[in-house]
């Protein structure tokens, strides 16, 4: 498989980890979609009476002491077990809202650290935690932070400028956004329903997961194995709409025109989508309408929010490891929630596991402001 | 890599102007201007109003910059970036929203304000406004010199994601966050583009030099821009 282009580095995945609402572990995670398990489940954290939905994806066992945030727990969760990393490794953080629960608490008056409310304390932890000297940062793309964080992560690889990148996505379930949704009514009322005909809104959920970059020098160095590479990028905006995406998709596929034409691919030599697929009725009518305008036949699609919620922040990286998962597997996951698919999408969204065959999987994220993040995943490669 | 910085806008306590307006440029502390939209826009803005002290001041900035580049007009969409530098973004308008979802169980939670609880909604009102269809994003800017929207932007021209973007730094005094009074607090943007051998600017090595001198803060690269706009008769 050709890799990196004409003078430019290939871009491995050398690791990868994911918390979800289905469980701590990407096989945990893998299986639980492959099985068609949701984790939306009732909302405990805070009173939802007043709210028309009563789901999201929370991570158990994350109740913290008073004085910190929920993303510590989160961040201790989803490194658990890994395998020291190169300290001179950049490290790119990516959150929306980050310790949004200790905003809240200030708010209430109650007593509150507040050392996870600016984007770079998280990064500091972060680094701390993990041992890492290297520069360090926090992407705030709204929904598509992590994805435009791996984008900018495997440029920085691609051109040479570094040997690995850690990113790392995550954010939390928290009253702050789940009335904020709730009040632009984008919250569905029953579980999410992505790519179904009578889809009503999305469901929020909680995560983090971590995907670890590195060039091929660095692999052998480290003595890791390849689980899959990035081979293409794009992002680009609408102009259109602060929380509303393009009717027409234009943003997006000008980010997956700028994918394809840094991987030096076509749009049929894609073999399956992990579409953002929030199940807000006009975000998954957009991505529809995007893929129309690039692909002759739509080639098998999923989405995973119906099983973890929407994590925000976080979903790029949760998205991108299902994608390699699905890479490696030559299947991709039930979109858990579909019972009858949008029109657009019949014949490549489903219910049930759906086989496919190929080198490459797109996969798509886009937020507030009308950003749009594009990522082409490729199989893993013997080093 | 070579490039040209065709303008810059600012909106601080001591003023708003862009690289062709001859207004003098401050990056000071103390209270902003008040700020309208029609001090950017002749039409005006329907939902500036809306914004909180972080979206006005930067969407003010950003348009101030594409003026000062020539660039504030346009008929077809352009795919120009979007990036900004910032520490407590719109931190303050975070505490405002939650304020009308912590009473009443969520009932009189404002959509208005939420719809700015990003940092990034600033950029998507300026990428609407100007139809600025390139990359978009935030950086938690650290930067002693309030450079870490301009470097990342300038990661965006080398790695080929755009060959145009306007970047640079916003950060407003915060409720809940006390900073120093003196610590400076507005907004400043410069549109940066690739450009051929013979520029003068350039980026090498994580380093941005103008004719072979290190830029290494947002006021030392308005100056020069300002310097250069001057000696080449645009003021």
């Amino acid at each position: 498989m050709e890799t990196g282009g004409p003078g430019l580095s290939a871009v491995h995945v050398a690791d990868a980890n994911a918390v979800t609402a289905l469980g701590w572990g990407t096989d945990t995670l893998w299986e639980a979609l492959l099985a068609g398990q949701s984790g939306l489940t009732p909302v405990q954290r805070f009173a939802t009476d007043n709210y028309p939905c009563h789901l999201a994806g929370c991570v158990a066992s994350l109740d913290p002491e008073p004085q910190t945030s929920r993303l510590d727990g989160l961040m201790e969760m989803v490194f658990d077990g890994i395998e020291p990393i190169p300290p001179e490794t950049t490290l790119l953080t990516a959150t929306t809202k980050g310790g949004i629960d200790q905003i809240e608490r200030v708010v209430r008056g109650q007593e509150t650290g507040r050392d996870r409310i600016l984007g770079h304390t998280i990064a500091d932890a972060m680094a701390t935690r993990l041992g890492l000297k290297g520069p360090r940062n926090n992407i705030n793309a709204a929904c598509a932070s992590a994805a435009v964080a791996l984008a900018l992560g495997a440029a920085h690889i691609q051109h040479g400028l570094v040997d690995s990148v850690l990113v790392c996505g995550l954010d939390l379930v928290s009253e702050f956004t789940f009335s904020g949704f709730a009040a632009l009514k984008a919250l569905s009322p029953e579980v999410c329903r992505p790519f179904d005909v009578a889809r009503e809104g999305l469901v929020l959920g909680e995560g983090a997961a971590y995907v670890l970059l590195m060039s091929e020098k660095a692999l052998r160095r480290t003595k890791r194995t390849s689980l899959g590479q990035l081979v293409g990028w794009g992002i680009a905006s609408d102009a259109h709409h602060v929380t509303a995406p393009s009717r027409t998709g234009e943003g997006l596929v000008l980010a997956i025109r700028q994918a394809l034409a840094g991987a030096a691919l076509m749009a049929a030599d894609l073999a399956a989508i992990n579409a953002h697929g929030t199940g807000s009725i006009y975000n998954d009518a957009m991505e529809l309408a995007a893929f129309g305008q690039l692909f002759d036949r739509l080639p098998p699609l999923h989405s995973v929010k119906g099983a973890t919620g929407h994590t925000m922040g976080a979903c790029g990286t949760i998205e991108t490891i299902v994608g390699l998962c699905s890479l490696r597997h030559q299947c991709l996951p039930p979109t858990a929630g579909l019972r009858v698919p949008e029109y657009k999408a019949k014949n490549c969204v489903a219910a049930e596991a759906q086989p496919f065959s190929g080198e490459y999987l797109l996969m798509t994220n886009s937020g507030f402001g009308g950003i749009n993040a594009a990522l082409i995943l490729g199989r893993e490669a013997s080093i | 890599m070579k490039l040209e910085i065709a303008g810059a806008g600012w909106v601080t306590p001591a003023g708003i102007g862009h690289s062709r307006s001859g207004a003098p440029f401050v990056l000071g502390s103390g209270a902003l201007p008040r700020l309208r939209s029609k001090l950017f826009l002749d039409a005006g803005h329907p939902r500036y109003g809306r914004f909180d002290l972080y979206a006005k001041a930067g969407f003010g900035a950003i348009a101030m910059a594409l003026r000062g580049a020539g660039l504030e007009r346009w008929e077809c969409k352009r795919p120009i970036g979007l990036v900004v530098g910032t520490q407590r973004g719109c931190l303050d308008n975070d505490v405002a929203y939650f304020r009308t979802a912590a009473t009443d169980g969520g009932a009189l939670a404002s959509p208005n304000l939420f719809a700015y609880t990003l940092p990034t909604s600033m950029l998507g009102e300026a990428s609407i406004q100007f139809g600025l269809t390139g990359p978009g994003f935030v950086v938690d800017d650290t930067h002693v010199g309030r450079m870490g929207g301009i470097h990342a932007a300038l990661d965006l021209l080398r790695f080929g994601l755009c060959s145009t973007t306007v970047a640079g730094w916003c950060d407003v005094h915060s409720e809940i966050f006390s900073v120093d009074p003196g610590e400076p607090c507005g907004a400043v943007f410069a549109v940066l583009s690739r450009a051929g051998e013979r520029a003068v600017w350039q980026w090498e090595e994580e380093r941005l030099t103008h004719e072979g001198q290190s830029v290494d803060s947002i006021e030392r690269l308005v100056r020069v821009v300002l310097e250069n706009a001057e000696a080449d008769g645009r003021v």
